[in-house]
């Protein structure tokens, strides 16, 4: 009985996600205060499974060993649960304002709601099964979501994501297939489930390869990463969301489990796989730093700088050492924080002024002073300047590269950061020191949207000045791992 | 002494409901009567059906000889549980795609003429029921003839220029199917000396040496012929054109059932006629494994060119009747058993696509993609039933087509041929590709949208009922999938 509980926070969203196209709201109002109250609950309900003592496991549905849909509670599980339903509180408040200038609100919330169920439920997932399907959920709930407007051009590049994800998704399938032909086991287990004379490394290095690639396109590894500035399409909200937390960390959720609940450090070490994916990854965060230096439009400016970003959470998992993964997790949490207040920022400066490129944004730092001190104190921490959070976690990341004896790694990230600099300070500069000095009446963006974007900058801040709560925490999933 | 036990005779007596009662309807003026007959005896034979299901799961196998006279001399009828189990796909899919056509039905065909429709059905579903049934190649003969007549007739009801061309290359081929199969028989006939399946066995087994080319040529004919009538790739030519053209309903029961008919005979020719033995002395598994794989990776290809709704559905059986060849194909009691799940599968979910494009159709007077875009804010309940088959195409977990997808392909590795993996997985893709556009563009776009009224054109929730039966069998059989193959795997012994 008490393992069911674990079902409520997964179950909830879908049920309210169901709801909400049914009932027939008098007002707006009381469709905001249901949807928020929803996904607080949510969190709450969270948290309430987490007082609960003891091994928290239910099979939902079990046919045989592989068709197996199985959630269980763990550590990891438990950060990627919360930094989601977190975030999404933030966001719900903030769509309220923003949603009413794309219309079809209704729409939006249901499939909003329903994403933050499936989300939890991969961060629950106990088989890699589990994680599969949810993982194609995930696609097919945040489609919706990314052609919002209708027109021609967010079509077009939903199209696009779905053809990326739904790539992927077979080649992951393809893996999973070969890995349940050689062990029948597919559940999550701390240092991995494959018996290390289980197979010939050949075939196990191709299942690797062949699930790293494939949760690999929703983590934007490049060449793998333009849906990821198509999908920029999608309202604010839904970007900021979903493109810097729930789905492409999904993917980087499904590749931490794959790499170290599935393989385990000694097998991808017996097969070489770290080498083959590190060389992406480093492409991936060089090549994003640099793609995102051409960008006159400020989403996809932020877009690419995800894909970058990406790759040093990505950079933190093949190097296959504590200090890494410590950093590596670090970021991920890091950058959800810091790339959901960007967007945020840039959504507001859309609402008030319907201004996208960069170029066209001078002096808004005039105009919006409270938006864009946000969006200046979220970029100094993206780029790492201490004592921002974003310092945290590329110290540790670079603690790990000389730790794997790499010196090439610290290097990378240095000249990362540098190029990082490159394409955010230049928007700060544009929004504060417009040159010629038009004078702008102060217009912010409304409370609703100003609120969330003060609070996420100070848990930017907060992370910053003390990471060592969050940091103790992670160091003990690694230590279990590593 | 003959001690009549009413549940062996119960497939004879459902084989004889459906061809007596069809005489019934030229005799009926009024099209409602003629609907409730039809629909009752159907679902007397639905019932029927079961019981045997009941009584060979208690029971076992067991063989009953038509008009007490013995094989070889009598005919036999041979039921175990996978004939049981088609009889029932068989009927209670037919059962409920009569309960849909008594809605639609006069839109399609003229008034006279809707007597003679459901006498057409009762015919094919019962030669049906005799091919599933017989275990003897020329009673198979003769009922694969009537099939392919009322098959025809179900199409060419409707009667345009076009149903009669697709009619006329319909017939020509499948006449060509069944001559290669008669003279399949003839070839097995003059080395055996028997038509009973399991004395031809016995025999061949013995003479199987002697006779080695005639053998092969027998098994050629057999599955060539076969493939024919079931839209093997590339003998699929007719298909497009018959399913495309023929009034939904009749589109539902020819590919959701009649193609899986012929399949079923072919499993039971290779492998109650000939035996593993002597199929794998010869090169005919490893052809329908390619064939299969071509089907599904060609038939998907043709799919996406399509511009008819129709077509589309139409060029996708092919690619799944692919699935099936290549789950015969790999020679494993494993991919025998799942291209049998897939033949169940694929019948619920063609026959609810036919079903909810059909009634896209009816109520939008339009075939084209093109024209069809927006639909789904016209008609929200047909295409999320739409939409829910397509999933299972594409192959989303829990699905039928997923399960499907994924033991067939754990089967081609244990078969050793990991290379049909990469065919299962691109063919998938293709899937998503022509399915997953129809949903999305008749769900979202806003020029899509433009003028369309809310559930506009929707149709009675009563009038889909049945449709809705179909996709919520669909979903059962992917959650039921374990016991399913089980009892499969049992059938197949």
């Amino acid at each position: 009985m008490k393992n069911l509980l674990v079902l409520l926070p997964i179950l909830f969203p879908f049920i309210m996600a169901l709801l909400i196209p049914l009932v027939k709201f008098k007002t707006k109002k009381k469709r905001n205060i249901l949807v928020s109250s929803s996904v607080i609950l949510n969190l709450l309900l969270i948290f309430l499974i987490l007082y609960i003592d003891g091994p928290m496991k239910v099979h939902l549905f079990k046919l045989n060993n592989f068709i197996d849909i199985f959630f269980k509670i763990d550590k990891m599980g438990i950060l990627f649960s919360i930094l989601a339903s977190t975030l999404w509180i933030f966001t719900t408040f903030y769509s309220m304002e923003y949603m009413e200038h794309e219309g079809n609100e209704k729409r939006f919330f249901a499939f909003f709601i329903l994403t933050l169920g499936i989300t939890v439920s991969i961060a629950y997932a106990g088989n890699l099964f589990t994680l599969y399907i949810f993982y194609e959920l995930l696609t097919l709930a945040t489609f919706p979501l990314v052609i919002h407007k209708g027109s021609k051009e967010a079509l077009y590049s939903g199209k696009k994501y779905l053809i990326y994800s739904l790539g992927g998704a077979t080649l992951v399938l393809f893996g999973m297939i070969l890995l349940f032909s050689i062990n029948n086991d597919l559940s999550f287990v701390a240092k991995g489930i494959i018996s290390p004379v289980a197979s010939e490394n050949g075939r196990l290095l191709m299942i690797y390869l062949a699930l790293f690639i494939g949760f690999g396109v929703k983590a934007a590894i490049i060449p793998f990463h333009s849906w990821l500035p198509a999908a920029m399409v999608a309202p604010t909200p839904v970007s900021s969301l979903l493109h810097a937390v729930a789905v492409v960390k999904s993917g980087i959720f499904a590749l931490i489990r794959v790499s170290y609940f599935i393989f385990g450090v000694d097998i991808i070490e017996r097969i070489n796989g770290n080498l083959y994916v590190s060389v992406l990854v480093v492409i991936t965060i060089l090549l994003g730093s640099l793609l995102a230096l051409h960008q006159e439009n400020l989403k996809k400016r932020l877009a690419y700088s995800t894909v970058s970003q990406l790759g040093y959470i990505l950079l933190g998992l093949v190097m296959l050492n504590e200090n890494a993964f410590t950093g590596g997790i670090l970021h991920l949490i890091n950058h959800a924080v810091i790339k959901i207040t960007l967007f945020f920022c840039a959504g507001a400066i859309y609402i008030k002024t319907g201004k996208k490129n960069i170029s066209d944004i001078k002096g808004i730092g005039r105009k919006m002073p409270t938006t864009m001190v946000c969006f200046g104190i979220a970029s100094i921490s993206l780029i790492g300047i201490p004592p921002t959070n974003g310092f945290v976690s590329k110290w540790y990341l670079a603690l790990g590269g000389l730790g794997a004896n790499k010196i090439l790694f610290p290097i990378i990230l240095l000249v990362s950061a540098l190029l990082t600099a490159g394409y955010l300070i230049p928007i700060i500069v544009t929004a504060f020191f417009p040159g010629e000095g038009q004078k702008q009446k102060r217009d912010e963006a409304p409370l609703k949207m100003l609120v969330p974007i003060v609070i996420l900058t100070s848990i930017v801040v907060i992370l910053g000045l003390f990471p060592n709560p969050i940091l103790h925490f992670i160091e003990g999933i690694a230590a279990k791992l590593i | 002494m003959v001690k009549i036990n009413i549940y062996r005779s119960l497939p004879l007596i459902t084989i004889l409901l459906l061809f007596i009662s069809s005489f019934v309807f030229p005799l009926i003026k009024k099209k409602n009567i003629a609907k409730l007959i039809s629909l009752l005896t159907m679902g007397l034979s639905t019932v029927f059906s079961i019981m045997t299901l009941f009584y060979v799961k208690m029971n076992g196998e067991f063989i009953f000889r038509v008009g007490h006279f013995d094989a070889p001399w009598g005919i036999e009828l041979k039921i175990g549980i996978l004939e049981s189990v088609m009889a029932i796909l068989f009927t209670l899919i037919t059962a409920l795609i009569i309960w849909y056509s008594i809605y639609s039905i006069d839109k399609e065909i003229k008034e006279k003429r809707i007597p003679y429709y459901y006498l057409l059905i009762n015919l094919l579903i019962g030669s049906l029921l005799g091919i599933v049934y017989s275990n003897d190649l020329f009673n198979c003969f003769v009922f694969i003839e009537i099939s392919t007549l009322t098959s025809c007739g179900i199409i060419v009801i409707k009667d345009t220029k076009d149903n009669i061309k697709a009619t006329l290359k319909y017939l020509i081929l499948s006449c060509l199917g069944s001559g290669l199969f008669l003279m399949a028989i003839a070839f097995i006939y003059s080395i055996t000396g028997n038509l009973n399946m399991d004395f031809v066995h016995k025999e061949l087994i013995d003479v199987f040496s002697n006779y080695r080319n005639t053998v092969m040529i027998s098994m050629a004919l057999f599955t060539v012929g076969l493939g024919v009538k079931s839209a093997m790739f590339p003998l699929h030519t007719w298909l497009p054109d018959a399913h495309s053209n023929a009034p939904s309903t009749s589109s539902a029961i020819l590919s959701a059932l009649v193609l899986k008919g012929f399949v079923f005979l072919l499993i039971k020719v290779l492998y109650r006629v000939y035996g593993l033995e002597i199929i794998n002395e010869f090169i005919v598994m490893d052809m329908l494994l390619v064939l299969g794989s071509l089907g599904m990776l060609i038939g998907s290809i043709l799919a996406i060119a399509q511009d008819n709704i129709k077509r589309v559905i139409a060029y996708s059986s092919i690619a799944q009747m692919g699935y099936i060849f290549f789950g015969i194909g790999l020679g494993t009691k494993y991919g025998l058993t799942m291209a049998f799940f897939h033949i169940l599968g694929h019948a619920f979910t063609k026959s609810s696509l036919f079903l909810s494009v059909g009634s896209m159709i009816e109520q939008t007077g339009k075939k084209k993609l093109n024209d069809l875009l927006g639909v789904g804010k016209e008609m929200p309940v047909t295409l999320g039933i739409f939409t829910i088959g397509a999933l299972s195409m594409v192959g989303i977990p829990i699905l039928p087509g997923f399960i499907s997808k994924w033991y067939l392909s754990l089967a081609s590795i244990d078969a050793g041929k990991e290379i049909f993996l990469v065919v299962i997985l691109i063919s998938s893709l293709l899937n998503a590709k022509y399915y997953l556009p129809i949903v999305v563009n008749g769900f979202f776009g806003e020029e899509n949208l433009k003028g369309k009224v809310f559930m506009a054109k929707n149709k009675p929730i009563k009038e889909l009922l049945p449709v809705l039966i179909l996709t919520i069998g669909m979903i059962f059989i992917g959650l039921f999938s374990k016991v399913i193959i089980e009892a499969i795997e049992t059938g197949l012994i």
